[in-house]
């Protein structure tokens, strides 16, 4: 490999942005620094590359374009969340209902309360999709008081059909706790409530919330019915790769989405909410465990909130390009 | 201001320069102490396109490589012009207080000489005269 091939290589790491402008240039500025029958690039060039590359990233991430690509990125998150936890508590019903057409001992009632738990989430894609984020937060609030309250009542209408480890259905708790049940809720409910606004121009005047452009109809029911078979067949199928198939559909969404820089930030904002709503029956065992996990998840939500409200600030206050 | 910001500024301060000129240009100013390298240099200009301090001036192709010159925008020039206005008041500032602290030393030698001097006989109040 030659020596410029090697700093091409360097070079990948820089946001493709800048490398469209400056790569050529730098390739030239390089190699003209370097010493004659050179193959490798030297180790102080190296680190300044490195160096150079996180500060372009890291300024890139705080800039006017970022900005607009983190209010995207939300108006994709609080749809597809709400979304999952559809899907996460329909998969086992469904499961469920095929079940019991096959066996008439089972009776479908489980189901039938599994599918009424799921409802409200629907409710609040719906909402999230529609723009009005202010309802589908108080919405998503408002459900989470009540499924917590649901789930530890002796008296409530739970049991409903849970999934727990080898794809096997149980009707009931299964020992979990109401915070553990709680939590994917709490934490859509707090994307949704801490999701910037992305005022039209014009419109940012009068203080009316304006909806970015969301996700396709198509391509979200596409996912979402991937998401959902996948569920069904992890429940209906006793094999162990079965397992993996719920984890499959998003890891898929990711490999895909990670293309576009909107695509990547919404999957950062997802992270703590698809760990926790994907992985709830096998985390959170210990109630120690659990309060550490539901601070850390919290905090992770926040974070892109507070990344999105911070970019573009300090280049539209500095300067006449950048505004 | 950091100061490689500050000598790419002035590097461009008379006229358009290329990448490596603007490098070689800062050794110079700087006496060998600044060496800027590449991904040192393009993070700054990326930078301070984007603040609209520095922009693009022309391309020319060189043994078959594209060279882009960068020059200083008017806004860049006010920049440069505020620093190098800061900068100076600074070392007026260090050089005036520099000044105020070797007087009294000054001060204290001329009075050691008046005391050795033959025929000196009230060297209190000479002491005290700084």
């Amino acid at each position: 490999m030659s020596l410029e091939k090697r700093y091409r290589r360097l070079l990948a790491w820089y946001p493709k942005r800048h490398r469209a402008t400056y790569e050529e240039e730098m390739v030239a500025v390089l190699l003209a620094g370097s010493a004659p029958g050179r193959r490798w690039p030297g180790v102080r060039d190296t680190c300044d590359l490195l160096r150079g590359g996180l500060a372009v990233w890291l300024r890139h991430a705080g800039g006017a374009e970022s900005r607009r690509h983190w209010h995207e990125a939300f108006a994709i998150a609080t749809v597809v969340a709400p979304i999952v936890l559809l899907v996460v508590e329909t998969g086992p019903a469904l499961a469920y209902v095929l079940r019991t057409l096959m066996i008439p001992v089972l009776v479908p009632e489980p189901a039938l309360r599994t599918l009424a738990m799921a409802l409200p989430y629907g409710v609040v894609a719906v909402s999230a999709w529609l723009g009005r984020r202010t309802a589908a937060a108080v919405l998503a609030w408002g459900w989470t008081v009540l499924y917590a309250w649901l789930v530890s009542s002796p008296f409530g209408p739970v049991p409903a059909v849970r999934m727990v480890r080898d794809g096997a259905l149980l009707v009931g708790g299964g020992g979990t706790t109401a915070v553990q049940l709680a939590l994917p809720t709490a934490l859509l409910a707090m994307t949704l409530t801490l999701a910037p606004w992305s005022p039209r121009p014009g419109a940012g005047r009068t203080g009316t919330p304006v909806r970015p452009p969301g996700p396709g109809v198509g391509r979200l029911a596409g996912w979402s019915a991937a998401a959902l078979a996948a569920e069904v067949a992890s429940a209906w199928t006793f094999s162990p790769w079965a397992r993996a198939l719920p984890l499959l559909v998003p890891l898929a969404a990711v490999a895909v989405s990670a293309r576009s820089a909107v695509g990547r930030r919404a999957a950062f904002i997802l992270l703590p909410f698809m760990g926790v709503a994907m992985a709830w029956p096998r985390w959170g065992a210990e109630p120690s465990d659990l309060a550490a996990l539901a601070a850390l998840s919290a905090a992770a939500v926040a974070v892109p909130a507070v990344v999105a409200r911070l970019a573009g600030t300090r280049g539209a206050a500095s300067g006449p390009a950048s505004a | 201001m950091q100061e490689p910001t500050f000598l790419i500024l002035t590097a461009l301060a008379a006229e358009a320069q290329h990448g490596y000129g603007i490098m070689a240009d800062v050794l110079r100013m700087s006496g060998e102490r600044v060496r800027l390298r590449a991904g040192t240099l393009y993070a700054a200009l990326d930078r301070l396109e984007g603040e609209g301090l520095v922009e693009a001036d022309r391309e020319e192709v060189v043994d078959g490589r594209a060279r882009r010159y960068y020059r200083l925008t008017s806004h860049g020039e006010a920049r440069l012009v505020a620093e190098a206005e800061r900068m100076r008041g600074n070392a007026d500032a260090a050089a005036a207080r520099l000044r105020a602290r070797l007087r009294p030393a000054l001060a204290a030698a001329l009075g050691a000489a008046v005391l050795l001097a033959p025929g000196a006989s009230r060297p209190v109040s000479a002491g005290r005269a700084g």
